[in-house]
């Protein structure tokens, strides 16, 4: 048997053993999405009986009438500062608790905790805390004779609360995460720096950072599909408002479509979300990918 | 499949002995156990005794996520057989097909009389001259006064709205974290009836052209009036507690039972929740009722209607005895039952039994005379609600005047939302 036949036969067997997977993919992700984008091409709202096809005028609404415009500047507000200060801070926790710091494990357990909670119990609890009239941080400012603050209620605070929830539920994956690469790290690359004479930052900028790179890379990829897609913590927190200060994508589909009944424009607006989303993932996948055959 | 067809053969088929009894499954927002025993449960448990051969199972599904799921398992073809519809809703979802037709039920009925019906509420279940639905409860908002903080202030209970801002600022007192007045803002439903509603309605007011096409939100004097007090008691007279943009109907109620709150605009379910968050804090000793005081538009009172309709969904395999099921529970006696506690019979044989001839609801039944619905019942009106909390929210979070909202409101509405 020739070698090109050998190839065509691996080629045909391996076509027909993933054909199980594509149909699967194919029932769960494919057969959706397409019937999604059938549905955002028709008027189609709960309260009517005929949907009649409108072409893509459920597209062109959601730029001239909806509020597309906005809540996608707000999920990227919300999905930058979310992963950014989860990475900051997670990143900062993983460094020092590395060091032999007395009751860490317990700290590392307690840390934890925040990660397990149901982001709706998460959102809950912060709304008490930033509670106007008996929340706990204007009860700590009251102390100071300082005036209490509506956080969730103004335009200009509500989004950064939002995002510090968030933050704070997302610090031990990234504390998990970063601990487990630096443990890995051999303790002599950090030796060998130390002769070298390199302080503190220098072995953080040296040693440190070029190791967790890859982890780094990954948690945030993952940070950013989460909240990207998150729902449940901002609407336990503020449910998009004040007006539409909080008003994320996820958020806006939800109002048209299972609170408003515009199906169409739901759909709509699912199918460029999810557009949006591929294109950054894959940017993103390509860029790292791109940068880990090159180291 | 013997189990199906047995099934389908309706109530009128299905009582011999040895026969499947028919499985109804209805559909309640109710979800606190003791309501739901003492009302709807209990009246469920009397219909199955008296009608063995129907089994009623109920699916208790919370009141904010009500809507979406029953439109929701509607779509995906799993419909409860029958169910509270809210009178919000009941336009676009009859409008939708997914109601039985009832015409025939009514006409023949002894038990269900139109004319005992307080009429406002009759009507809202009539779509394109069709009855989609029947009254089970209905509501009006009145004045809640705390009698502590009246007495203190040296307070009269306000019955104009001069005399309601006159009030909250003598009563409020924010170094001492006591307020004037507040009103759950957090849900677009809470904004649009709790707060502009009331006093919309008070004020003659109208939001939207009575047939549901036009927004007048601006064009409208007396809606506008009434928009821009509900914002001026918070950015102008500075009589509420902080964050009334999103105020939570709980923190409202709390502050209240807990003297710290000096009004409060609700309705008859407040009571309930007063005596779970304190108990012992009682009508009569510790606070008052009194209707909502009136607009300056000379109107007199008025209050934001609400309140709940029972429906058969079209869907269903079971339409004799759904029709049954309604019959029953549109008797005095069951909407008395259902009533108690929360809301308020739609019908008057049913506010004249126990426990309306309590003196607690004289005010309420007073009110309903003047209460009706604050928005025209359009198929939109959850969005149409949302836009109001949204011009509400804008105003007293500072980033616009009244009028910039309004005027922002009405052509929102008019340009996106009702065409």
């Amino acid at each position: 048997m020739s070698q090109a036949t050998r190839q065509a036969r691996e080629a045909r067997a391996g076509l027909l053993l993933s054909l199980p997977a594509a149909a699967v993919i194919g029932l769960l992700f494919v057969l959706p999405v397409a019937y999604e984008l059938v549905i955002s091409l028709y008027r189609s709202r709960v309260y009517e009986e005929h949907n009649p096809f409108v072409g893509l005028a459920n597209y062109t609404w959601l730029f001239r009438g909806g509020d597309l415009a906005a809540a996608t500047a707000n999920t990227l507000i919300w999905t930058v500062g979310s992963v950014v200060g989860q990475g900051l801070v997670g990143i900062l926790l993983a460094v020092v608790l590395m060091q032999p710091l007395p009751g860490r494990a317990l700290f590392r357990t307690l840390l934890l905790c925040t990660w397990i909670m149901p982001a709706v119990v998460v959102g809950v609890v912060w709304r008490w805390i930033f509670d106007p009239v008996s929340g706990v941080i204007n009860g700590v400012l009251g102390w100071w004779g300082l005036p209490a603050a509506d956080w969730l209620g103004s335009s200009t605070t509500a989004m950064g609360c939002c995002i510090l929830a968030n933050v704070w539920r997302g610090i031990p994956f990234w504390l998990l995460m970063v601990s487990a690469r630096l443990q890995a790290v051999p303790a002599e690359l950090y030796d060998a720096a130390a002769v070298d004479g390199a302080g503190v930052w220098l072995r953080f900028r040296h040693v440190t950072l070029p190791q967790i790179r890859g982890i780094v890379v990954l948690c945030a990829t993952l940070s950013f599909i989460w909240t990207f897609n998150a729902f449940d913590m901002i609407y336990a927190l503020t449910r998009g408002g004040p007006d539409i200060a909080t008003t994320t994508v996820p958020l806006l589909i939800y109002e048209a479509g299972l609170r408003n009944g515009h199906l169409g424009e739901a759909a709509a607006a699912s199918i460029l979300f999810l557009a949006a989303m591929a294109a950054v993932i894959g940017i993103f996948v390509r860029r790292s990918l791109g940068r880990q055959e090159e180291v | 499949m013997t189990a199906l067809f047995l099934a389908g053969q309706g109530p009128g088929s299905s009582g011999q002995a040895g026969r499947l009894p028919v499985r109804l499954v209805y559909a309640t927002s109710i979800t606190q156990a003791h309501i739901f025993e003492a009302g709807e449960g209990f009246v469920l448990k009397q219909f199955m005794r008296e009608n063995p051969e129907i089994e009623v199972v109920a699916r208790q599904i919370p009141f904010s996520e009500y809507d979406t799921q029953i439109l929701l398992s509607v779509r995906g073809g799993s419909a409860p057989d029958a169910g509270r519809v809210n009178h919000s809703t009941i336009r676009s979802w009859a409008g939708a097909g997914y109601l039985m037709a009832l015409d025939d039920l009514v006409a023949r009925s002894g038990a269900i009389t139109p004319s005992d019906y307080y009429q406002g509420f009759w009507q809202v279940c009539l779509v394109g001259g069709r009855q989609y639905a029947l009254p089970l409860t209905t509501d009006c908002r009145v004045l809640f006064c705390n009698r502590e903080l009246f007495e203190r202030a040296g307070c009269r209970i306000p019955r104009t709205w001069a005399e309601l801002a006159e009030a909250a600022a003598r009563i409020h007192r924010p170094a001492e974290r006591i307020y004037g007045i507040a009103m759950p803002s957090d849900t677009e439903w809470g904004a649009a009836y709790d707060v502009v509603g009331n006093f919309l309605v008070a004020n003659g007011g109208q939001l939207l052209s009575p047939d549901g096409r036009q927004a007048t939100a601006w064009s409208d004097p007396a809606a506008r009036e009434a928009f821009t007090f509900a914002c001026d008691l918070v950015t102008r007279h500075r009589v509420c507690p902080p964050g009334m943009a999103g105020l939570n109907g709980t923190v409202v109620e709390a502050l209240f039972v807990q003297n710290r709150l000096g009004m409060m605009m609700s309705g008859p379910w407040a009571r309930a929740n007063f005596e779970a968050l304190r108990p012992g804090f009682a009508w009569g000793r510790d606070y008052t009722v009194a209707t909502i005081p009136a607009g300056p538009s000379g109107s007199g009172s008025g209050s934001a209607q609400g309140g709940w309709l029972v429906a058969g969904f079209s869907a269903t395999r079971h339409p004799q005895a759904v029709a049954r099921l309604l019959e029953y529970l549109s008797r005095p006696e069951s909407l008395a039952r259902i009533a108690a506690v929360e809301c308020l019979p739609p019908r008057r044989a049913a506010a004249a039994r126990e426990p309306f001839e309590d003196s607690f609801y004289a005010v309420f039944l007073e009110q309903l005379a003047t209460a009706r619905p604050p928005l025209a019942l359009v198929p939109q009106l959850p969005n149409v609600a949302r836009m109001i909390q949204r011009a509400y929210q804008r105003v007293v979070a500072g980033s616009a005047g009244a009028d910039e909202a309004l005027i922002w409101l009405e052509r929102r509405l008019n340009e996106n939302i009702l065409r």
